[in-house]
């Protein structure tokens, strides 16, 4: 992937884009090639959409020749998880279920994206209804990770993680109810960023949990999350949970460096069941952020042994009434370990959930007052450990995999995945450049400025956005 | 509905729920009772005095 337009970032490519030194017409066709070279391996895709992108990427190049440029995402190839709805594109959550559903309205973020001038290539695999943390579970057969493809990309945004990682796109739009942004980001090596709870329209998604989803971006940089978040942020009259929030430019501060930041280190439960890969990795990442001016300590997290709970106490309830029609008349049609995730919300009762409801509120009012009054920004890793071979990965690889990243759903704040290191070369399955780790950096609410500023400052001090899959 | 007999608590909160859960995964769906059980208990420790549930959730606002 080296050495060729499918490794810009998309800062990189928008930049000769808008200089007219490369056409999105080239840039389409890169993806396109791209996807026809590595796509036999990885899976990402259900759908491609090369025709409607290619007239895209046209109409992009004469608007931009026309002297029309809209701005960074004019003309960049990118693709969605296949739970957004786009006009006349099956949806299909990568379920049989839903294998004719042809939405006849784009989703709000499509919208956006559209209207911002990006080029749509396609619908993206995941975990099916976006209920599983591997990827494993779909219709369409699983996504495998760029890095190992014996290995699973996480999930469940698993085909949005695979598609930026090898270049198949420019940057993907996926969905996060317990991490499923963040944990494809950190096991593929790329960035991946949970905005605030209603930051970002869910309008045409299909949803998961309607109190506990986000969407936002996957990509290879951390100014093209800025970029993309840009694009998609903001309140719409489609979707009541967004909010009127107003939307700061996320690049104006992204170079200001993390020199007075105040980052806290949780001093349980974050760092107990870690690889040792992971946790020096991570450790060595906050050595960096000092070394850059940020003031590290350590923090005590209110209620976080609990949140996990109240957490599975929403989401499995939710996810069971968005599903039961489909589960009385067709069961058989799921996969195992998602009937079975939606069997268990059967096991909760309606006290559970409204307990839930009511300590989410205490522990946002305690997070609020003890942590995010004394510190900027927390620092975890995203994931424990890294990609699991596909066959081994069973239900205690899920439960790993969002441990991490599932309180952050419940307390609504902003979290991003950067890539911080790669496990060591080890003989027998692993990739010769070993397996990505990321770190999480996770912010106040709203404030995804600051989550930008310091991961943008931790990258440009470190390279390991600059490796790719060698594929 | 429950395909057959009635045999345990898995069971009769699958059929008030309103979906279908064969025989032979009724024992692992009992076993799956522990999450929330843990998460009664888990909550059940705390005194949320008045708080009331958020209809519709809102993060805190900005500063």
């Amino acid at each position: 992937m080296n050495g060729d337009l499918a490794c810009l970032s998309l800062t990189e490519a928008a930049e000769r884009v808008r200089a007219r030194g490369v056409s999105p017409v080239e840039l389409t066709e890169t993806c396109l090639s791209r996807i026809g070279e590595v796509e036999g391996r990885l899976n990402a895709f259900i759908t491609l959409t090369a025709e409607s992108a290619m007239k895209e990427a046209k109409a992009a190049a004469d608007e931009i020749a026309g002297g029309k440029y809209r701005g960074p995402l004019h003309g960049i190839p990118v693709a969605l998880k296949d739970i957004f709805d786009v006009a006349g594109v099956p949806t299909t959550a990568a379920s049989k279920i839903l294998a004719k559903n042809v939405p006849t309205e784009d989703s709000s973020a499509t919208r956006r994206l559209r209207e911002a001038g990006a080029v749509l290539l396609g619908k993206l695999n995941l975990h099916q209804f976006a209920f599983g943390a591997t990827g494993r579970s779909s219709d369409w057969e699983p996504a495998c990770n760029p890095w190992d493809v014996e290995r699973v990309t996480g999930g469940s945004s698993s085909g949005s993680g695979a598609a930026v990682a090898s270049g198949e796109c420019f940057a993907a739009l996926g969905t996060d109810t317990g991490g499923s942004i963040r944990i494809p980001a950190s096991l593929c090596g790329i960035v991946g960023l949970k905005p605030t709870f209603g930051r970002v329209s869910r309008a045409g998604l299909l949803p998961l949990s309607w109190s506990l989803d986000h969407a936002g971006p996957l990509t290879r940089t951390v100014e093209d999350a800025a970029i993309v978040l840009q694009a998609i942020a903001g309140r719409d009259d489609r979707d009541d949970w967004s909010s009127p929030e107003s939307v700061p430019d996320y690049r104006a501060h992204l170079r200001d460096g993390v020199k007075g930041l105040r980052i806290g280190v949780p001093d349980s439960f974050f760092f107990e069941q870690l690889l040792p890969e992971t946790d020096a990795a991570v450790k060595e990442a906050l050595r960096v952020l000092e070394g850059l001016g940020a003031e590290v300590e350590p923090v005590t997290l209110p209620f976080i042994a609990d949140i996990p709970n109240a957490l599975t106490a929403i989401m499995l309830p939710e996810a069971l009434a968005y599903h039961q029609k489909w589960m009385e008349e067709r069961p058989e049609d799921y996969a195992d370990d998602v009937r079975y995730r939606l069997e268990l919300g059967s096991t909760f009762l309606a006290v559970d959930y409204v307990q839930a409801q009511r300590f989410r509120e205490m522990a946002v009012r305690a997070w609020r007052d003890e942590v995010f009054s004394k510190f900027d920004l927390i620092a975890t890793a995203a994931t424990q450990t890294t990609a699991t071979p596909i066959e081994a990965s069973d239900l205690s690889v899920v439960f790993s995999l969002i441990r991490l990243t599932n309180p952050l759903n419940l307390l609504g704040v902003p979290a991003i995945s950067v890539p911080c290191g790669q496990t060591p070369a080890r003989p027998g399955g692993f990739s010769p450049d070993g397996l990505p780790i990321g770190p999480q950096l996770v912010g106040r609410w709203w404030d995804e400025a600051t989550v930008l500023r310091a991961a943008h400052a931790y990258e440009q001090a470190t390279d390991w956005h600059t490796r790719h899959p060698q594929m | 509905m429950i395909d057959g007999e009635i045999q345990n608590e898995a069971a009769v909160l699958a059929s008030r729920a309103g979906i279908r859960v064969p025989k032979e995964r009724l024992a692992t769906l009992e076993a799956g009772l522990s999450a929330a059980r843990a998460a009664r208990t888990s909550l059940g420790k705390y005194d949320l005095g008045l708080i009331e549930p958020a209809s519709r959730f809102v993060p805190p606002p900005s500063r």
